[in-house]
């Protein structure tokens, strides 16, 4: 069974005034499956329509058209089934009441009628000695940390972390990894959305592309990088820059892009090209002083996949 | 999963009046209600030109308290839901299994529990400062009208619940709930079906109005209070606006009143309900 089934899901405001109606289409014709066990990160600029998908999971917003299920219960009509397996980070929320940190984690525990320790959950994210104060007086950061610990009550089988990372700081980022995959290990599958590429790309099986409300793309990374015709960059610094470079290096099978900055080539190709490329260049006129080569990087992905929009 | 939705119902409002406590609020009203007990029996009690034995303390308790409590409960319930949505405390809440319904409903129970207790408070405290100033305590009358107090209290806790799942910000909430106060307090609530017979009689008002008349304005929650209290405990008379008939008709009768107050409990949680249900965060 699919933890996350989205069919032809479209999402859109509609404010009603005095001199007409405005509606705003946060998510057209959505179609996508998450599967059970597999972490997905869920891409997007801002505007893109991640947090709006991640509302109508949890029942948040009603979809206008289409279908969505999650573990097979249909949302809204079976959402309480639905949330009780499973662990949220929401976007826009606030403390409920004048509790203290560990307050809310106990009744996270009390609203999954689970029997997890408290203690252990806080230590888990790191938020040991701020737990005793009132959450209003905590800083983004330990917010954050304080609903992934809330998330973890009753051991879901999902998790919904919407932009998990948001005001942590490096130790508290590395710790959210490690909770993901320690998680995901468990068994449980994980469904997070973000922005900041490098986390999706340390952790996640399968990444979904959402731009302007559409599903642009949806596959692991490896296979995307290939789909945009380059998974490698090879930056080739030369004692001069031969006239036909661009020519000879671009007929090479597997390259896609030939720039020159400077003394310096960047090519973007398939893997397989990088050997013939740097080969190429030995054997010109100019002295070669210095070889790099990277993957594609995601912001590469993202700007081709959504335009350079974010 | 009934089981699991009655003890999160259980649950919720446990936390629900755990809150009001965090935030004060239930200190502020118990308080309030301590005091009024007090202050209403003790003065009562203290007035030269007037004998305690002839003064009946349930009598000079339930015509403050009878409006005083649908302003507080409108002032103080009526941000009760949408305090929590704006400040994304519902989305933390709904993020954990709790239905909209169980939410609707315990804060509705939550919320029912706290002016109940205060003006169980406000009886208690009345009780000796009463006995202590000579003024004459029926138990029976005392109980019986605590008892419809109660249940206005409640069916205005349901009307502030209503409009805080219904509006998007406080202080519409709080708009909403002072002209709801006005219009049932006030029995503006009167003038809209006056405002029907005049525009159906050619704009101008008939020799006698049509019984509908009558039986509209008997559905004000304060009308249903007045009508019951003045057929139970005559000694009451009636409360601001609102008189009670000579003659009463079977909808100015108590077993009607009751039957208005709990079809207003039932209205505005079903409303609300319906409402929040379908609103996004």
């Amino acid at each position: 069974m699919a933890a996350i089934e989205l069919s032809g899901v479209t999402k859109r405001y509609t404010s009603y005034g005095f001199f007409g109606n405005r509606s705003v289409t946060a998510v057209q014709d959505l179609d996508l499956t998450v599967r059970e066990g597999e972490i997905f990160g869920f891409l997007g600029p801002n505007g893109a329509g991640k947090s709006t998908t991640i509302d109508l999971l949890l029942d948040y917003a009603e979809p206008t058209e289409g279908s969505v299920r999650v573990f097979g219960n249909d949302i809204p009509g079976d959402s309480v089934a639905a949330r009780e397996r499973i662990g949220v980070l929401p976007d826009g929320y606030g403390p409920i009441g004048e509790r203290t940190g560990r307050e809310h984690v106990e009744f996270a525990i009390d609203a999954k009628d689970a029997d997890d320790d408290p203690d252990e959950l806080i230590e888990r994210v790191d938020m040991r000695g701020p737990d005793e104060y009132p959450v209003e007086e905590y800083s983004k950061g330990m917010a954050q940390r304080l609903m992934l610990a809330m998330a973890l009550a009753g051991e879901p089988d999902l998790l919904i972390l919407d932009e998990p990372s948001t005001g942590l700081d490096p130790n508290g980022a590395r710790t959210m990894r490690k909770i993901v995959r320690e998680e995901n290990a468990r068994g449980a599958t994980v469904f997070f959305s973000s922005h900041i590429l490098e986390q999706v790309e340390s952790v996640c099986d399968r990444v979904g592309i959402l731009d302007a409300g559409q599903l642009v793309a949806v596959d692991n990374l490896e296979s995307l990088r290939a789909e945009t015709g380059q998974s490698a960059t090879v930056t080739v610094e030369l004692s001069t820059v031969p006239s036909d470079v661009s020519a000879r290096v671009g007929e090479i099978d597997g390259v896609a892009d030939v720039r020159t900055n400077g003394t310096a080539v960047v090519v973007a190709c398939r893997n397989h090209a990088k050997a013939p490329v740097i080969a190429a260049f030995h054997e010109s006129a100019a002295d070669v002083t210095n070889v790099t080569t990277s993957e594609t990087s995601l912001d590469d992905l993202f700007e081709h996949y959504t335009r350079g929009v974010a | 999963m009934a089981v699991g939705d009655g003890s999160r119902l259980g649950l919720y409002v446990r936390e629900d009046v755990r809150d009001t406590v965090r935030e004060r609020q239930a200190q502020v009203i118990l308080g309030l209600y301590a005091l009024v007990g007090f202050w209403v029996t003790n003065s009562a009690g203290s007035n030269p030109a007037v004998d305690p034995a002839e003064i009946d303390l349930f009598a000079k308790l339930a015509t403050p308290l009878a409006l005083l409590t649908p302003l507080l409960v409108l002032g103080f319930f009526c941000s009760s839901l949408v305090e929590k949505r704006t400040s994304g405390a519902l989305t933390v809440v709904l993020g954990l299994p709790f239905s909209r319904k169980t939410v609707v409903l315990g804060t509705l129970i939550g919320r029912s529990i706290l002016i109940t207790g205060a003006l169980v408070i406000a009886t208690v405290v009345a009780i000796p400062v009463g006995y202590l100033r000579g003024v004459s305590i029926d138990p029976v009358a005392l109980v019986g009208s605590t008892l419809v107090l109660i249940l206005l209290a409640i069916t205005f806790t349901a009307v502030a619940v209503l409009i805080s799942a219904t509006t998007r910000t406080a202080t519409r909430a709080t708009v909403a709930a002072f002209a709801t106060f006005v219009i049932f307090a006030a029995n503006i609530w009167a003038q809209f079906p006056r405002l029907v017979v005049y525009a159906s009689n050619g704009l101008s008002y008939p020799e006698t109005f049509p019984a509908w008349y009558d039986f509209v304005v008997a559905l004000n929650p304060m009308a249903a209070y007045t009508y019951l209290i003045a057929d139970v405990f005559p000694a009451l008379g009636g409360i601001g606006f609102i008189r009670p008939p000579q003659e009463p008709a079977f909808y100015e009768r108590p077993a009607f009143a009751v039957a208005v107050l709990l079809g207003w409990i039932a209205f505005a949680t079903w409303f609300g309900h319906r409402r929040f249900r379908g609103a996004d965060l």
